[in-house]
């Protein structure tokens, strides 16, 4: 029988298995969906934005394991599909678009609505087509297909002109095999690959697993779980690996990276071994590459070799589809136990509760999170968006199954919350599907609660509202200086009423206690449903570990009970990177208890020293930095000096250590150990005295100084109180400063 | 000095290839000192050479991206290996009565053809390597070089057998 064009496109998808298609018709692309509109095996499902058929295509793949497909028109329907398209390929998701494009004479003549789409697409999409003959259609859609699911999965855009849709009629032929002499996706591993992993991975005694996106992809979650347990390996997740192992499974310590628990970014700092399973070591969970994983050497198991010394040097690259890779892996890896490893990886999660959400008066996003955990036992599929939501539904909801989190992770965009929960739920309406969405990316692509309208698709939609673009804002408050220039929201409409607009029940939350009530009756309501969590504005995402930073200077949140190591380190890290010179330093409890006091002497003009100032109070840990280098000050400094002394000249040094009030606190046959406290300047005068003797050993504290007087640097009560009360290992910092120019007024 | 890496790439012969390789290259900051396409002895098949600055990290980058790219059959770096490698020049060099005999010298030295004579300047074809290219600029910048038209370099490694 002679087809068009437009009808072998929906034959070839028939073909592929296809029983969905998200899309927005247009003038290019009609012919296909006039044909369309006769194959009803083929559900369309009629999107308000063209990103939204992208970005639900996207969710209906990673939530069934399918090949997601979307259609647009051409010109600005097809640019609007490139978020989305980006988005999936930063997140190796198989989609295909079939977009229509303008009839073949009038390409590259600016005709209307016509735009390049393969040339725009071309770094955003694992391959892309422009088919220009009817002939070409169905052997096209069967290579796009094939490259889509296989191998590193990816979008795929076909650009199909008008008049080849719709113009001559061929007889239908479906390409018995496809013909890509150069795409040869690798399966099995070399066996030298694989029994070099094994080898590192039997003399490791501090090895961690870091589980990604691959895991899912592969389906290699049982294997993930078989070669942890046999060799008893932690095992921590990417954002996208999430759910490859039960987030209640003892050996799941977690998330590492930028907003990655604690204990899992300072497992892979103390580890000796990471084997990167499916990841590519992407920066948000590295940090600053020179410190990441600094005593580790690295097992990279993937599918796409180009990763393999990207980011990360691999010591044992191991090539192949993951399943087969760990099929191969497992007989080599012995059955064993790291007991104190796991005694260490147990103590840093004790140490460092990140997760531990304090009481509050005000509604909290992350206890919004966990009440719905609680509520759905971690068995729904969660769909985010991007921003600070994200991090806290990664975080505090407890994942139980493999492509249980749907969330952009590489690309991040705003607004995927709505579309993908669409596809998502479309995909599987067995499972609960929530949307947990900012208020900031809601609106990007809420005209698609219009789609979940018109097809009763059963998305429940969590809003934690703060009012503003919340992750951008936790940026301006911690680097730049607090100026909330463009992130606040104050236009927000009410979302209930806009919910009831669009015909969906809405519900509005304030008040913590109202929380668990409002998750049940959105999911006994049925149909769509969008709840307006109304929370407090000003929250922070914690641990942090700043861009272009390492786990050394990991910010965790304040309030968090228990040991708090890693103060100093943190200080000192701050002076290192920002080139402050620190001549010495001191460090000791102070008169509160919870709370010590560092001094630090820094050489530099004015302006360092207002930077040192400004970059100590920044930190979390630090409650009052005061300069005190122009007030009046007491100011000691204690040395212990062991010079060289024979009998002869004994008591000659002796009596300079008088003359300077100084102790000699030990004799040895041929040395003396003089202990001073006093001002600098005394300690030089006395060291220079003692210099033509021999010295043999110096140990200075550095200077400690106090305001004399009117307790400039003293904690006022009420800050005293707090640190009671949580019983916080803060740090207060009295600094003094000696500077060449100028004059400083003093904090 | 960065060093440079000459690789050769089959490349199925499709619209839009070159696009895609060199929009490959510009989005991963890749530095392409020069690139050239042309037929093969299959015509669905083109063979691109390629020279790329960088280090070895880097190198190892290019390959393997490029080798991703699906329309890419194959990718070989032949820096290492024995290859011979050829550029065409074309060069318009200034010319006069006083000054011809001696540019037509030149050219002979290094086996240039004469391919266009005019009453003030002339343009030489010749084929060779990097090195001898750069040479017969440098011979001939001091006369005044109107324009030049390069190839970009071509290579094939030594042993057929390799096809």
């Amino acid at each position: 029988m002679q087809l068009t064009g437009a009808q072998i496109v929906c034959e070839s998808l028939i073909k592929e298995g296809v029983d969905t298609i998200f899309g927005l018709p247009g003038g290019a692309v009609l012919p296909f969906y006039g044909a369309l509109s006769g194959y009803p095996q083929l559900r369309h499902i009629l999107v308000r934005h063209e990103q939204a058929a992208a970005m639900a295509a996207d969710g209906y793949a990673r939530a069934t394991g399918k090949v997601g497909v979307c259609s647009a028109t051409s010109g600005p329907g097809a640019t609007n599909l490139v978020t989305g398209l980006a988005s999936a390929q930063m997140d190796s998701v198989p989609i295909v678009c079939i977009t229509g494009q303008v009839p073949r004479p009038a390409i590259g003549r600016d005709a209307f609505q016509e735009t390049d789409i393969t040339g725009i697409t071309l770094p955003v999409t694992k391959h892309n087509y422009l088919v220009l003959d009817v002939r070409d259609i169905a052997p096209a859609i069967k290579e796009a297909f094939y490259i889509a699911r296989t191998g590193r999965p990816g979008p795929i855009l076909i650009d199909i002109p008008k008049d080849v849709l719709a113009g001559e009629t061929i007889e239908f032929e479906w390409p018995s095999e496809v013909d890509l002499p150069g795409y040869n996706p690798p399966g099995d591993p070399e066996p030298e690959q694989v029994v070099a992993a094994a080898r590192l991975i039997n003399q490791a005694e501090r090895p961690i697993i870091l589980a990604g996106h691959g895991v899912l992809i592969s389906r290699a979650w049982d294997e993930l779980r078989e070669l942890a347990e046999k060799a008893q390996i932690p095992v921590i997740t990417t954002l996208l690996g999430i759910g490859s192992l039960p987030t209640d499974h003892v050996l799941n310590l977690g998330m590492p990276g930028m907003h990655g628990m604690a204990y899992a970014s300072l497992a892979i700092d103390r580890s000796d071994l990471v084997i990167a399973l499916g990841a590519r070591f992407d920066d948000r969970v590295t940090g600053r590459i020179a410190d990441f994983a600094p005593h580790a050497k690295i097992i990279h198991c993937d599918i796409d070799p180009s990763e393999f010394n990207k980011n990360i040097i691999a010591d044992a690259p191991v090539l192949g589809d993951l399943k087969a890779s760990l099929r191969a892996l497992i007989p080599h890896v012995n059955s064993t136990v790291h007991l104190d490893w796991m005694q260490e990886t147990d103590q840093l999660r004790s140490q460092h509760p990140s997760l531990f959400i304090r009481e509050s008066d005000v509604l909290l996003p992350q206890q919004v999170l966990k009440e719905l955990s609680d509520a759905t036992g971690g068995n729904s599929i969660i769909v985010t968006g991007v921003g600070q939501h994200q991090m806290w539904a990664a975080q505090h909801y407890g994942y139980n199954e493999p492509n249980s989190l749907i969330t952009s992770g590489g690309s991040g965009a705003m607004g995927f919350e709505v579309p993908a929960a669409l596809g998502a739920k479309v995909g599987r309406p067995d499972k609960t599907v929530w949307s947990i969405a900012g208020d900031g990316g809601f609106q990007m692509t809420l005209c698609d609660l219009a789609t979940a309208a018109e097809n009763n698709i059963e998305v429940k939609f969590a809003i934690l509202n703060n009012g503003s673009l919340g992750m951008v804002r936790q940026w301006q408050d911690f680097f730049y200086d607090k100026d909330f220039f463009a992130t606040i929201y104050s236009g927000n409409p009410d979302f209930v009423k806009l919910a009831e607009a669009y015909g969906i029940r809405g519900i509005r939350v304030t008040e913590q206690r109202e929380v668990a009530g409002a998750i049940q009756e959105a999911m006994e309501t049925p149909g769509p449903v969008v709840v307006d969590f109304v929370v407090k504005e000003d929250e922070f995402v914690f641990p942090m570990i700043p861009a272009g930073e390492s786990v050394n200077e990991m910010l965790e949140q304040p309030y968090v009970k228990g040991d708090r190591p890693g103060v100093l380190t943190r200080v000192a890290s701050l002076f290192r990177r920002r080139g402050f010179n620190i001549a010495s330093l001191a460090v000791g409890a102070s008169e509160q208890k919870g709370l010590s006091r560092l001094t630090f002497v820094v050489t530099g003009d004015q302006y360092t020293v207002e930077q040192a100032t400004r970059q100590l109070d920044k930190l979390i840990d630090v409650v009052k930095v005061s300069n005190i280098s122009a007030e009046d000050v007491v100011a000691r400094e204690l040395a212990l000096i062991k010079v060289r002394a024979t009998p002869t000249n004994r008591s000659e040094i002796l009596e300079m250590a008088n003359l300077f009030r100084a102790k000699v606190v030990d004799v040895g046959a041929r040395s003396l150990v003089i202990e001073t406290t006093g001002e600098e300047d005394k300690i030089d005068a006395l060291y220079d005295l003692l210099r033509p003797f021999g010295i043999l050993e110096l140990m200075r504290t550095g200077r400690v100084a106090m305001v004399r007087g009117k307790a400039e640097g003293r904690i006022s009560d009420d800050v005293g109180a707090k640190y009671e009360q949580y019983g916080r290992n803060g740090v207060t910092s009295v600094g003094s400063s000696r500077y060449q120019p100028g004059h400083y007024e003093g904090v | 000095m960065a060093q440079k890496h000459t690789i050769s790439a089959l490349v199925e012969n499709h619209f839009g290839v070159l696009c895609r390789v060199a929009g490959l290259f510009s989005s991963r900051g890749f530095n392409i000192d020069s690139l050239s396409v042309g037929e093969t002895e299959d015509p669905s098949i083109s063979r691109m050479t390629i020279v790329v600055g960088g280090d070895d990290s880097v190198l190892e980058q290019v390959v393997k991206q490029l080798d991703r790219v699906i329309d890419v059959i194959r990718v070989i770096d032949i820096t290492q290996g024995a290859f011979v490698e050829r550029e065409l020049m074309l060069i318009k060099v200034k010319a006069d009565t006083t000054t011809r005999a001696e540019i037509i010298q030149i050219a002979e030295v290094f086996r240039a053809h004469i391919v266009d004579v005019c009453p003030r300047s002339m343009t030489i074809e010749v084929t060779g390597k990097n090195d001898k290219i750069q040479a017969i600029i440098g011979m001939l910048s001091s006369f005044g070089i109107e324009e030049i038209a390069r190839t970009g370099t071509v290579a094939l490694l030594r042993d057929s057998a390799v096809q």
